[in-house]
């Protein structure tokens, strides 16, 4: 069962309390929530929006006060399950079970350079299969990150695209766009991401040893460092004075 | 200790970690912006630290946290173990130095 509660610009709910929506008969699988947009995904594979399209985000870019179902797959014989979902600010992504990652929202796919007005498979770094994927959910910056595997050596890696002037990409100083997914530049070898969070401008990640990493922007010393770097951290860095708690 | 999970929101960010004992901790990173701390779920004291920009929160020390999520200056937790399990959350101290509970107080 899904509850909602608060207010959604072009359209929803705008009251205080929690309350049941009743829009769906199936059990839900997923829930992608993002500024002004909503997506669910469902046991049975259906998606469903509403909520503000911002640049092209939803079919005829049409904000929906009530959730709508969204295709991907004209022909059922093409459906693959979705095992992972997120929105950023007027973008969503979602990964199959076959490894695929598939983009609508006009916003983020022009900033990777595969513009489109409808849902779209994105091409990924050869011999790469998408197992997981995170979107940033600020306005400034239309960005994301997935883990790709590698089809052959079942290696595993954090890749990003997008733009962002503070550095989220983490691919290297002053790295602001990047059309294509390109590795993260970690600094180190051997370390392994096992959970990572984006916000707004800024994300952290734990690694397998449960030290703490973090990029992006910093101000409100969000990221837990005294000093702030108005131009951002470019690349992901230990974050010391939070792992100085693990000592 | 040991981070466990992390959670990025708008301007701050949710941290669980667990120590030695196994005993988990939620902190919350960042400071306070303009009037606004509510959503570090610490007091306005703490919330304006700027070279301890991070610190437990305390309202969950003892609970067992299912999950949570920094929002767009919000923070939410979900919290297990049904209802007895949320009593006294909203516990606080008031001005004047009293314990309290609820989340409305009126004052001239």
């Amino acid at each position: 069962m899904l509850y909602e509660t608060g207010s959604m610009e072009g359209g929803g709910t705008s009251h205080g309390k929690f309350t049941k929506v009743a829009s769906f008969k199936e059990k839900v699988r997923f829930v992608a929530i993002a500024k002004t947009s909503a997506i669910v995904v469902l046991e049975n594979n259906q998606i469903f929006y509403r909520g503000e399209s911002i640049d092209h985000h939803f079919p005829n870019d049409e904000w929906k006060g009530a959730f709508t179902r969204l295709k991907l797959w004209s022909d059922s014989a093409d459906e693959q399950k979705i095992v992972d979902i997120t929105s950023g600010h007027g973008f969503t992504l979602a990964v199959t079970d076959a490894g695929n990652l598939w983009g609508w929202g006009r916003r983020f796919l022009e900033a990777i350079g595969q513009e489109s007005n409808t849902p779209k498979q994105l091409k990924l770094p050869r011999g790469q299969l998408c197992r997981r994927v995170w979107a940033a959910t600020g306005t400034e910056s239309p960005c994301a990150f997935i883990e790709l595997e590698d089809s052959e050596s079942g290696t595993k890696a954090i890749y990003s695209a997008g733009k962002s002037e503070k550095g989220l990409l983490g691919q290297g100083v002053n790295v602001k766009e990047s059309k294509d997914f390109k590795k993260i530049q970690l600094g180190a070898k051997d370390v392994v991401f096992t959970q990572m969070s984006l916000g707004a401008e800024s994300a952290i990640a734990i690694d397998s040893e449960g030290l703490l990493w973090g990029w992006g922007h910093n101000d409100q010393q969000r990221l837990g460092l005294a000093d702030v770097v108005e131009t951002g951290i470019h690349r992901p860095m230990k974050l010391y004075s939070l792992n100085q708690l693990a000592e | 200790m040991k981070a466990k999970k992390a959670s990025c929101g708008s301007v701050h960010s949710l941290i669980m970690f667990e120590n030695k004992q196994g005993k988990e901790l939620l902190y919350s990173v960042g400071i306070k912006i303009g009037s606004e701390y509510a959503h570090l779920g610490v007091e306005e004291e703490m919330a304006e630290d700027q070279e301890h920009p991070f610190r437990e929160v305390a309202t969950f020390n003892d609970r067992n946290v299912v999950d949570f999520l920094a929002h767009d200056q919000a923070s939410l937790v979900i919290i297990g173990g049904g209802a007895t399990d949320a009593e006294n959350l909203y516990a606080h101290k008031l001005p004047e130095g009293k314990k309290a509970k609820g989340l409305l107080h009126l004052y001239k």
